[in-house]
């Protein structure tokens, strides 16, 4: 009789999502995250123009292609924000989501001279009143974030209707610099981790 | 032994003070001082091993409350109040019985806190993203403090304020109870209407009732 060796069927994960627990009694990604999380990458994209290459170069890096093989699967994840106009009602399971927010960190961290010099500008500017359109890659990076946000986005939504207006999509705009800023910190994976699931958890 | 750790960032400089109980250790037994120097604005919040706490738990909780973008349904009770507003401006209200005030300043009135009891520090996103970092490498640096380990979770559902709020939940429910109660008084005021029972006599027919219609015409239908 031939031997055999049986062992437990363990969920193998790349070790840096190790440091990402399940969180108690939520079995797929939440509707707020998905929206938390597509909107923090749509933020990298508009401060760096390489930022899609470079958040496949990081699935690479990270050893994510279990989750998120090719670019074709890492847009219908993105796809899943109930906010988008191209929008998929599949579930988000809790892998995929830690894949992504390990993507959100680590293009953050990679990018963040850039946020820090935009947000330093941006204290500069407001100190002499002037407006944040006044700099150059400010404004530039604004103008992307407006656009990227209206072609991708379905503003008919109730919730959405509020980002018709410039200066309230401006304001989100310039709150998403601060947010990626503090993903890219030291522990900014486990804050963002832990933030997508507040008020989630019984 | 006394030692000192500094956490330097290009906004904010921590530094910690305290003795370690053996010679040569390089990690602190007890904390003596904390001080938190704000660059830009060339401020410095001194205080002992409670600030040193209290800082710790306001400030990462904050951050992480400000990330997810929720919001609660009452204030948090945190010893040090802080409060992420919109236009980049954050706002740190310190209970001065925290701090280690210099003799100097004792002489004078506190310029910025009418009350006297809190020091209202503000700062900017880049500012306080910097603190959180500096509390951040505090607590994942093993020489200083090893017992200080940060801990994550996130918030419970009844620790969130509805998306709705109840009363406006409730207004529909409302107008609706009292539409009801408004019709139901008007017809109760209104006379109840008598059966009559129905006439006996018989409608005699008119002569156009009964002037036969003309045949209708059929089409001759061919034989086979």
């Amino acid at each position: 009789m031939p031997a055999t060796i049986e062992s437990p069927e363990v969920e193998l994960l790349p070790p840096i999502l190790a440091a990402l627990p399940d969180p108690q009694g939520v079995s797929v990604c939440p509707r707020r995250a998905r929206w938390q999380l597509d909107l923090l990458l749509l933020a990298l994209e508009c401060v760096d123009l390489h930022a899609s290459e470079l958040m496949l170069q990081v699935l690479r890096d990270l050893q994510l292609q279990v989750m998120i093989p090719n670019r074709v699967v890492f847009w219908q994840i993105r796809c899943t924000n109930p906010f988008r106009q191209i929008t998929q009602r599949t579930p988000l399971p809790l892998a995929e989501t830690k894949a992504l927010t390990a993507v959100v960190v680590q293009v953050a961290r990679r990018q963040t001279a850039i946020l820090r010099h935009l947000l330093l500008v941006l204290d500069q500017l407001q100190a002499q009143n002037l407006p944040p359109e006044t700099y150059a890659p400010l404004a530039e990076y604004l103008d992307r974030f407006r656009r990227h946000f209206r072609k991708r986005m379905n503003l008919q939504r109730s919730g959405l209707f509020l980002y018709k207006n410039n200066q309230a999509l401006n304001e989100l705009g310039l709150k998403l610099l601060a947010q990626l800023l503090l993903c890219a910190g030291t522990k900014g994976m486990e804050r963002l981790w832990f933030s997508l699931f507040d008020g989630e958890v019984s | 032994m006394l030692l000192q750790r500094q956490y330097s960032l290009p906004n904010c400089r921590l530094r910690i003070e305290g003795l370690s109980g053996q010679a040569g250790a390089e990690q602190l037994d007890i904390v003596t001082l904390c001080e938190w120097e704000i660059i830009d604005q060339n401020q410095r919040v001194k205080g002992g091993k409670k600030f040193l706490v209290a800082l710790l738990n306001s400030v990462p909780a904050a951050a992480q409350t400000w990330l997810s973008g929720v919001k609660l349904r009452r204030s948090p009770q945190y010893p040090i109040q802080v409060e992420i507003r919109a236009s980049n401006q954050v706002s740190l209200r310190i209970p001065r019985k925290l701090l280690q005030v210099p003799p100097e300043e004792n002489a004078e009135p506190p310029a910025n806190d009418e009350a006297g009891e809190t020091l209202e520090v503000h700062l900017t996103w880049l500012q306080f993203a910097d603190l959180v970092e500096a509390l951040d490498q505090l607590c994942s640096d093993s020489q200083t403090l090893p017992t200080l380990i940060p801990t994550f979770h996130s918030l419970p559902r009844r620790a969130i304020a509805p998306a709705v709020p109840l009363r406006k939940q409730l207004m529909p429910l409302g107008i609706g109870a009292a539409s009801l109660a408004v019709m139901a008084a008007i017809f109760f005021h209104l006379p109840v209407p008598e059966r009559r029972p129905p006439r006996e006599e018989a409608v005699p027919p008119t002569p156009e009732a009964v002037t036969p219609s003309p045949a209708p015409t059929t089409p001759a239908t061919p034989n086979p």
